[in-house]
């Protein structure tokens, strides 16, 4: 009898290189996008958002929460790209916060999931969690590598579906978190078909904000 | 003791404090503005589906369309509604339903277009259309050395590969690829004493028997997540699952039989706990079995054998459920003199 819900979770990485514009820009963002979502009925009846981050370790600052219940957080920037732990978060919430769909009741929609990086990993275990996500194939993951030195090789070991933010000033932050909302709404309405293999499809990306083939 | 004294007046008690309500959707209705087939394609659509009624030429602007009819000692009810996000969206209506009758029977048929599809209305409306036409036509014209059961399966294999093959053709023609016109079919034809059913694509049906039990003759793959289809027509492979799901049961002890698409089926899931509480409502009224299922609803008369019983239907598919706001196909057929427990 539960709600069915879209679960969004953005993955954002918070280390020492996001100081500054950068991780303003994305708390601003969030914040945009909460907004933007309260302003449609379909979101608010099914989204529900969650924000984690990844620095030295990574931690859940949001649990999964209603667009209605949900509050911006607080971030802040520091320390290394523990981008494995992360991943490793990722897969641990997935597991403790989606409903399955069972002979008794329908499950969630497919998590849409939104990585955010400036920068290459610094730990070794990436790869194993990056390759736990690629087969299970758990959520819809757009990863996107924002700025010229994040690493799009090691995005795109996660997901196919990796989009680069040219620059990382104000303006790019806010149009992809325009993109994120956009994305949320389109996917809230109805999800694509198995056949397409479990994909979605996103709206255009802005200008400044490019698919990497 | 008492006292009169200022200071043992006790205050007023403070008021708590009103947390804020957290915000509502709010949902709009809007007409859709794109056509619902462009004019440069009419000529293709009645070419692969002649007599097709476009919706503007059933009830200009209904939120629900639907008919009735009966025959037979049978009696059907169809109502397709727009959902609330297509209603909000300013977009067409993407579920279709039809029913024909003939001699020794009926056909009736459900479709849910691809929400990623872009003309997926199209493809619904003619899937169902194309399909039991088909059937129609087939078991009146007979074939040679068929009958009963042999029969009933070709007209509705038949059925299939013509509704995948209109599609087909109504893509190639207007230049759109497969995918745009993706189309959920669950189809129900009874000839004599039996009844064949077809499905692909998610939506529910229900058996309703005389004893009060309920089984749902087909079952469509249950998914890790909500609203992932494994096929739809007409993409390849598609026509095979719809083929290869045919079965046919007696009709003898049937009271009746439920076809749904998912924006329906979704709200109560699982169908075949509610299937009949849900009959029961539409039959004699009351919302006991919304409240079951975690639905409100506000059309608490009976359905079946209102006056206007298509109008009734289209009332109680505006069911509210939190976050369900797909459109709504239902289809209940019903036999006479065979009754449903109280």
């Amino acid at each position: 009898m539960s709600t069915r819900r879209l679960p969004v979770y953005i993955l954002a990485d918070v280390s020492g290189s996001m100081q500054g514009t950068p991780i303003e820009s994305v708390k601003s963002g969030i914040r945009q996008l909460h907004r933007d979502l309260l302003g449609d009925p379909q979101a608010i009846e099914s989204a529900y958002l969650s924000v984690l981050t990844f620095s030295n370790a990574a931690q859940q600052i949001v649990p999964l929460t209603e667009v209605a219940m949900f509050n911006p957080p607080e971030l802040q920037a520091s320390g290394q790209t523990n981008f494995g732990d992360g991943l490793r978060l990722l897969l641990e919430v997935f597991e403790r916060e989606l409903v399955r769909t069972t002979a008794d009741q329908k499950g969630d929609w497919r998590p849409l999931v939104f990585i955010l990086s400036d920068g290459a990993p610094t730990d070794v275990d990436w790869p194993v969690y990056a390759q736990q996500l690629r087969e299970r194939r758990p959520a819809n993951i757009i990863a996107v590598a924002c700025g010229d030195q994040a690493d799009v090789e090691a995005l795109k070991q996660v997901t196919e579906i990796v989009i680069q933010m040219q620059d990382m000033s104000p303006d790019a932050f806010k149009a992809f978190f325009r993109f994120v909302s956009a994305s949320v709404k389109q996917t809230s309405a109805k999800v694509g078909a198995m056949s397409d293999g479990g994909g979605i499809t996103l709206p255009p990306p802005p200008p400044g904000i490019t698919i990497v083939p | 003791m008492t006292s009169d004294t200022p200071n043992d007046v006790l205050p007023p008690p403070a008021e708590a404090p009103v947390a804020p309500e957290p915000p509502r959707a709010v949902w709009t209705v809007a007409a859709p503005t794109a056509p619902w087939c462009p004019p440069e394609w009419d000529a293709h659509l009645d070419a692969v589906a002649p007599g097709l009624q476009r919706p503007a030429e059933q009830v200009p602007l209904a939120e629900a369309v639907g008919t009735r009819a009966a025959a037979d000692g049978w009696s059907l009810l169809v109502v397709s509604r727009r959902g609330r996000l297509h209603a909000h969206r300013g977009d067409h209506r993407e579920d279709a339903g039809q029913m024909v009758l003939f001699q020794q029977g009926w056909c009736a048929s459900v479709a849910d277009g691809a929400g990623s599809a872009t003309f997926s209305r199209l493809g619904s409306a003619i899937a169902t259309h194309v399909a039991t036409r088909t059937v129609r036509d087939t078991l009146a014209r007979g074939q040679v050395g068929l009958a009963g059961d042999p029969l009933l399966g070709l007209a509705l294999t038949r059925a299939a590969t013509a509704a995948n093959d209109a599609l087909r053709d109504f893509t190639q023609t207007c230049g759109l690829a497969l995918r745009d016109v993706r189309t959920t079919l669950l189809l129900a034809a009874r000839y004599g004493t039996r009844i064949g059913l077809l499905q692909v694509g998610d939506g529910a049906s229900a058996y309703l028997h005389h004893d009060g039990t309920v089984s749902q003759p087909l079952s469509g793959p249950i998914t890790e997540f909500s609203g992932e289809v494994t096929h739809f027509l007409p993409d390849d492979g598609a026509v095979h699952q719809l083929v290869q799901s045919l079965v046919i049961r007696d009709a003898a002890h049937c009271a009746a039989l439920i076809l749904a698409t998912d924006g329906v089926e979704d709200p109560w899931y699982p169908f075949t706990r509610h299937a009949g509480t849900l009959y029961h409502e539409l039959l004699r009224g009351g919302h006991a079995a919304a409240n079951s299922a975690g639905v409100t609803s506000s059309h608490h008369a009976p359905v079946l054998g209102a006056p206007d019983d298509v109008q009734a239907l289209g009332e109680w598919l505006a069911f509210e459920k939190r976050g369900e706001n797909d459109d709504r196909t239902l289809c209940v057929i019903r036999q006479d003199g065979v009754a449903w427990p109280a």
